[in-house]
């Protein structure tokens, strides 16, 4: 059990009283690692919108009288390849990447709510066929399947995202399945049928709010792994076009040069890419610890 | 038992055929025309020519007709000709299968010998020194990029160290020996566990502690029975039956981690195959490498299926008493 199982056992956590949204939010100021977490995240977040704008227009120029400078305190990551001072290359591919993350990360949502929730109201062999369907597709590694989509056409930010949101919904929809089977059996929504609601009106104003919390779990972990994935992909010149810098096409066009011992092009921008990515999961654990979805998994 | 087993099979065989349908749905979506290319090009030909060769080569059939028969191609074991090199795609993808089961396998078990042991002290030593510094390398393990470890580790081991050799699978101009293998086998290796080990760390961590938790630990342990028994024969069983079922259903993430790690580090298996197929829109060989891959991962479930079978004896009853 969590230290924090203590929270759990308060009746604010089950009754949808109107105080929720203020427990969820004590809740969640209360506990300290997801404190620091999305502190963290706020700080990667303005750094990577506010800092590429405030830095000097200079260092954002190529100058190739300043190619690989190590860091010093003028560059306090070093330069590029083409004299470009690192520290703002990296803000500016956060601003890209985090962008990425979070947009597919919304599509997936949407694909995987609507497909598990739809699957949940079905008939039980539909349901069956259903889960079926996302078994078989969750055996087959992500990463295949993005590179193949990748593989075909151009590439550009939109397939990217479109690309990362298509692969990413599986997780989501299984557990919004399981949720909103759940969540049938109660004794609110069976009186709300009997009321005779009609099913999008079951399934928007009763199953979705009430299946948030957990929602919210799995959205917060995905935007942590779609930012790996653009990474990946743009680390292997499958994901964003080389013109735009993001963390991956960082790492990706600085391997060559950290090889000849250039260490800092690739050193920096990865720790981005953990700080960032270890800051969304403390949030999703201090999520998670709130919700407790494995109260739930043993209905 | 047999309800079981039936489900299971039934269960694999709709999973091989989506990943045949998504196979040859990538052969087909290929942009290009195949009877074009042949001659260099449409306008070397006639109206008549293009429907006569695309006759002989089966392409004027419907698309069902044509997944048939490329399916029965498939198991006849005639996998088609690389159109990057002219490699026969069957020898070279059997090749790289041999390569990748070596990574993967080492590294599976290593995750799990980390995993088991790391998660059994964290849970153990729950919120201690310890369980933080545990806790904190699997937080740090899940948010790290495969390939920028990789990255990392050549440049710490190869190039300031020049402890390690970068890549491939020998080294050039001398006979294969084993310690020389191994060298090259130890830094894809830690790559791909340093990177992967973080959330079974967590999961056995929980279960430990779920387990710890329950009455019929703690009344064994009231009972007052010997320490070796209540681990061996109380704790981990309980514990691991999770990490076993976890483990086979994440197996198509880490061999995705392993496909990245065979990249960076110039590993020889069907990852690198994979890449390289992906990056040269060789299609033969990215279908090949695809439906590898698939069969891969499944038999890597059946296998976790299995494990948990024996471990769980609860399983072997119900499943026995049906």
């Amino acid at each position: 059990m969590p230290a924090n199982s203590k929270w759990v056992a308060e009746p604010a956590a089950t009754n949808a009283s109107p105080s929720l949204r203020i427990w969820w939010i004590g809740a969640f100021s209360r506990h300290r690692l997801a404190r620091i977490g999305f502190a963290g995240l706020v700080l990667i977040a303005v750094l990577s919108l506010l800092g590429p704008i405030l830095s000097d227009p200079d260092v954002q120029q190529v100058n190739l009288g300043r190619m690989d400078e190590a860091p010093s305190s003028v560059h306090p990551l070093g330069t590029d390849q083409l004299g470009r001072d690192l520290l703002w290359r990296v803000m500016e591919g956060g601003r890209v990447s985090l962008w990425i993350g979070l947009i597919a990360t919304i599509l997936a949502t949407v694909i995987g709510c609507g497909y598990g929730m739809v699957s949940a109201m079905s008939k039980s062999w539909l349901d069956r066929i259903m889960m079926q369907i996302l078994d078989a597709a969750l055996a087959i590694p992500i990463l295949l399947l993005v590179i193949v989509f990748q593989a075909f056409g151009d590439s550009g930010v939109f397939k990217l995202i479109l690309t990362i949101g298509l692969v990413s919904w599986m997780g989501t929809a299984r557990m919004m399945r399981n949720e909103c089977r759940r969540l049938l059996h109660t004794t609110f929504i069976q009186s709300a049928i009997t009321a005779g609601a009609s099913p999008s009106r079951i399934a928007l104003t009763h199953l979705l709010p009430n299946a948030l919390g957990p929602l919210m779990v799995v959205v917060t972990v995905g935007i942590g792994q779609a930012i790996l994935l653009e990474t990946t992909l743009s680390f292997l010149n499958l994901g964003v076009p080389s013109t735009l810098p993001s963390w991956g096409n960082l790492l990706g066009n600085g391997m060559s040069a950290a090889l000849g011992g250039v260490w800092w092009v690739v050193v920096f921008p990865g720790f981005a890419i953990v700080a960032t990515v270890s800051c969304i999961n403390l949030v999703g654990d201090g999520l998670r610890d709130i919700v407790n979805p494995k109260q739930r998994e043993k209905d | 038992m047999w309800r079981y087993t039936l489900q299971r099979i039934a269960g694999v065989l709709s999973q091989l055929l989506l990943i045949s349908l998504c196979a040859f749905v990538i052969m087909k979506a290929a942009p290009g025309d195949p009877v074009a290319s042949l001659v260099g090009g449409r306008e070397f030909m006639t109206e008549d020519d293009h429907k006569r060769v695309s006759h002989n080569l089966g392409l004027d059939q419907p698309l069902v007709a044509q997944y048939g028969i490329w399916l029965g191609r498939l198991l006849n074991g005639d996998w088609g000709r690389s159109i990057r090199d002219g490699r026969d795609v069957g020898g070279v993808v059997w090749h790289g299968l041999k390569a990748t089961l070596v990574l993967t396998g080492i590294s599976a078990i290593a995750i799990a010998v980390i995993a088991i042991v790391g998660g059994y002290w964290a849970g153990i030593r729950a919120h201690t020194r310890l369980d933080y510094a545990i806790s904190g390398f699997a937080l740090i393990s899940f948010a790290t990029p495969a390939f920028w470890l990789g990255l990392v580790l050549i440049l710490l081991f190869s190039v300031t160290l020049d402890l390690l050799p970068s890549s491939g699978q020998s080294s050039l101009g001398r006979d294969e020996n084993l310690v020389d293998y191994l060298q090259h086998l130890f830094l894809p290796v830690t790559c791909i566990v340093l990177t992967h080990a973080g959330p079974y760390i967590r999961l056995v961590r929980g279960s430990i502690r779920d387990v710890l938790a329950t009455e019929y630990y703690r009344a064994a342990r009231a009972r007052g029975l010997p320490e070796r028994i209540l681990v061996w024969r109380y704790l981990l069983p309980n514990a691991l039956t999770p990490f076993a079922t976890w483990m086979g259903l994440t197996l198509p993430l880490l061999v995705g981690g392993t496909f990245i790690v065979e990249w960076v580090f110039g590993w020889p298996g069907i990852g690198r195959l994979f890449l390289q197929a992906a990056i040269a829109r060789d299609y033969p060989m990215l279908m090949a490498s695809v439906l590898t891959t698939g069969v891969l991962v499944i038999a890597g479930n059946l296998l976790a299926d299995m494990l948990i079978a024996r471990l769980n004896p609860r399983f072997r009853r119900t499943s026995a008493g049906e």
